[in-house]
């Protein structure tokens, strides 16, 4: 648990807080909480001073002291104010926004042919359901037109983003509807499970003009290069002012080349025409025709 | 204690619940969001949520408070702690606290007990736990079967009120860390009712428990001070009667910032001063007229006189007492100078034993309040809010 965003400053604010006199006895943390602080004193599993654990649309915190008032000394009420307001905001935002927030379920594209390979993502949006879902099997169900179902496996990124993932191909033409529903493992009901999400993707036959229709980046750093232009994406879109900047404000003097084809004129139309009746006349002279 | 928790508390998970990850985007940061939010309420200034004065939403702040841990010093923390091993060495069997000339008196204990709370123990917990939990198990004790009045056999002769209201104070603060004496609930219902009944015509209240006769400064303040409190822990107090005290206050002022005893007599003193900014505070009233010119007159007079000047004083450490509370909430501008210079003065006068004195060799009393100044940047104790 943080206190500043600088590592130095953080162990710094924590180290001039004064000790707490007493703690509420606790067994263990349950298996599904995170543990977000705990005694360093004693032994075993009874250490925990606060933790966290995501249910449904909220989150249950669990905070073991009664003294945190101690925290004003030494920085007045700053540490305290903040702890509480910033813990209250969390536990309440969920529901103030209406909606369950900590997850979000989508494909990599909205529409897919026959046969083509469907991504799904499930990207957790906080991190306390992040750490309470380790280990734990994760799965999406697709539910076709016909009301078929298929349940794919879905697993953590391998490169560490807050990401399950999961791939199927897509058989049948329709719109279908993914689902992830998660309950806590040995929860009494699954009325509410930590949370509930679903997606809808299309299936169909789709010309490969339209199958997509983003844009062809590599395509057109190409073509700007080979017309002697310059390439602008988002990524180097600042630099466009500098363009506007290298034009000149002198009056310049530009030079055009032009290929003329002299066969294809209509002076050398004439000449040869001229050419051509000479030598006719030469010969009628002569009495050679 | 065994019990304690390490000052080094581990640090885990990935939860940032005080400041947000680093962010790579252009977002504003929660530091960021804190300083404009904390700019933002500054010029909004204290607000009475509900309208209500008891309840006061401050200013947030916008950093950390530095200057409270330079405070207290280690001579400082050393004075502080002589003067409360002294007050726990010279607790009485019943669990209460004699003084030279109010023997077992509950106005005494509950100063004491204010002196531990606000080194941080609380009943049974603590360093100070268990003379803690055997004072206020003393107040209990003495609480006057029919009239509620918390006072025992060694009151003030000219009446028990100072008692009364120190006592109720004390027990608002360990009000829920107390679980089992639930009957502490009826005893401070009981003790409010007391004062709201004994209030005098001219808006104050005295020594003794009528609301016959004329009023006092002091009293009133304490009054006022043990009513605030009350309301903030959920107990039905009329803002009639508040708003009639803060009336008779502004009339015991004086134009050059000090305050009469009473609205007759008695010069008007420095300390006096404090009172009347603590009943003005207790209001909800940090912007009245009269807190500045008093907050003034008490600067000057502590750093206008030496220590030697000052030792002359009646009752020198409750007058050190009351500008304390006075001083806080007036910000660090103020405090930490008069702190500073109050803490030279204490340690000036404390003796050998660790204890401090009155002019009429009372000792506990002195010891108590004198503890509670000295332990004020901690901020344990409510009566140190801003």
């Amino acid at each position: 648990m943080r206190l500043e965003r600088d590592d130095s400053a953080n162990e710094a604010a924590w180290s001039t807080f004064p000790q707490f006199y007493w703690r509420h006895p606790v067994v263990r943390a349950k298996p599904q909480s995170v543990t977000l602080l705990k005694e360093t004193a004693s032994s075993a599993d009874r250490t925990c001073l606060m933790a966290i654990q995501r249910y449904y649309e909220g989150a249950v915190f669990y905070c073991g002291l009664d003294s945190l008032w101690r925290w004003r000394f030494p920085g007045e009420s700053y540490d305290y104010d903040r702890f509480w307001t910033n813990v209250i905001r969390y536990l309440g935002e969920t529901r103030l926004r209406g909606s369950q927030q900590q997850v979000a379920l989508s494909t990599d594209h909205l529409s897919y042919s026959p046969g083509e390979q469907v991504q799904i993502r499930l990207r957790i949006l906080d991190p306390a359901l992040m750490a309470q879902l380790e280990g734990q099997a994760l799965y999406a169900s697709i539910t076709t037109p016909q009301k078929d179902v298929q349940m794919v496996a879905l697993k953590s990124d391998p490169n560490g983003e807050m990401l399950y993932v999961g791939a199927q191909r897509a058989r049948r033409i329709g719109s279908m509807v993914i689902k992830s529903k998660h309950a806590a493992p040995g929860a009494a009901s699954d009325q509410k499970p930590l949370f509930d999400v679903d997606h809808t993707f299309q299936v169909k036959m789709q010309s490969l003009e339209s199958r997509d229709t983003s844009a062809d980046f590599a395509a057109m750093r190409n073509l700007s290069k080979k017309t002697g232009g310059q390439y602008f994406d988002y990524h180097n879109m600042v630099s466009v002012g500098d363009l506007a900047a290298a034009i000149p404000a002198d009056p310049q003097v530009l030079s055009e080349q032009l290929t003329v084809e002299l066969w294809d004129g209509g002076i050398f139309l004439s000449l040869f025409l001229v050419l051509i009746s000479a030598e006719w006349c030469i010969r009628k002279w002569c009495g050679l025709l | 204690m065994k019990q304690t928790i390490g000052a080094i508390l581990f640090i885990t998970g990935t939860l940032a619940l005080g400041a947000d990850a680093p962010a790579p985007t252009t977002r504003g940061s929660a530091d960021e969001t804190q300083a404009l939010q904390a700019g933002r309420d500054k010029a909004v200034g204290p607000r009475f949520p509900g309208k209500d004065p008891a309840f006061l939403v401050l200013p947030r702040p916008a950093e950390r408070n530095a200057s409270t841990k330079d405070l207290l010093s280690p001579q400082v923390l050393e004075t502080t702690d002589k003067a409360l091993a002294y007050l726990a060495r010279t607790q009485d069997p019943d669990g209460g606290w004699s003084d030279a000339h109010f023997a077992s008196n509950t106005g005494v204990t509950a100063l004491v007990c204010m002196a531990f709370m606000a080194e941080g123990s609380r009943p049974r917990i603590g360093k100070y736990g268990k003379q803690l939990d055997a004072g206020l198990e003393f107040l209990l004790n003495n609480v006057k079967p029919g009239s509620g009045v918390i006072a025992g056999k060694g009151n003030n002769p000219y009446g028990p009120m100072y008692e009364h209201a120190y006592a109720t104070l004390a027990l608002l603060f360990a009000y829920g860390d107390m679980p089992w004496r639930p009957e502490i609930h009826e005893v401070l219902s009981n003790a409010i009712e007391v004062v709201k009944k004994s209030q005098r015509q001219d808006g104050g209240w005295r020594y003794e428990i009528s609301n016959m006769g004329a009023s006092d400064m002091s009293v009133t303040a304490n009054v006022l001070w043990v009513l605030r409190t009350a309301k903030k822990c959920g107990f039905t107090v009329p803002q009639e009667g508040i708003d009639k005290a803060v009336n008779y206050m502004e009339q015991c002022a004086q134009p050059d910032g000090t305050f009469r005893y009473r609205t007759w007599g008695i010069e008007a003193s420095p300390s006096l001063g404090g009172t009347g900014i603590i009943g003005l505070c207790n209001h909800g009233k940090l912007d009245h007229p009269l807190i500045p010119r008093a907050r003034d007159r008490i600067m000057y007079e502590y750093h206008r006189y030496t220590t030697e000047d000052l030792k002359t004083r009646r009752y020198l450490v409750y007058g050190v007492f009351y500008a304390s509370v006075a001083i806080y909430p007036c910000g660090d501008e103020y405090w930490v100078p008069w702190f500073k210079r109050a803490t030279e003065l204490l340690a000036a006068i404390q003796r050998k034993d660790g204890e401090f004195w009155d002019e009429h060799d009372d000792l506990v009393y002195p010891t108590a309040m004198a503890a509670i100044v000295l332990q004020a940047p901690l901020g344990y104790l409510p009566i140190y809010e801003r």
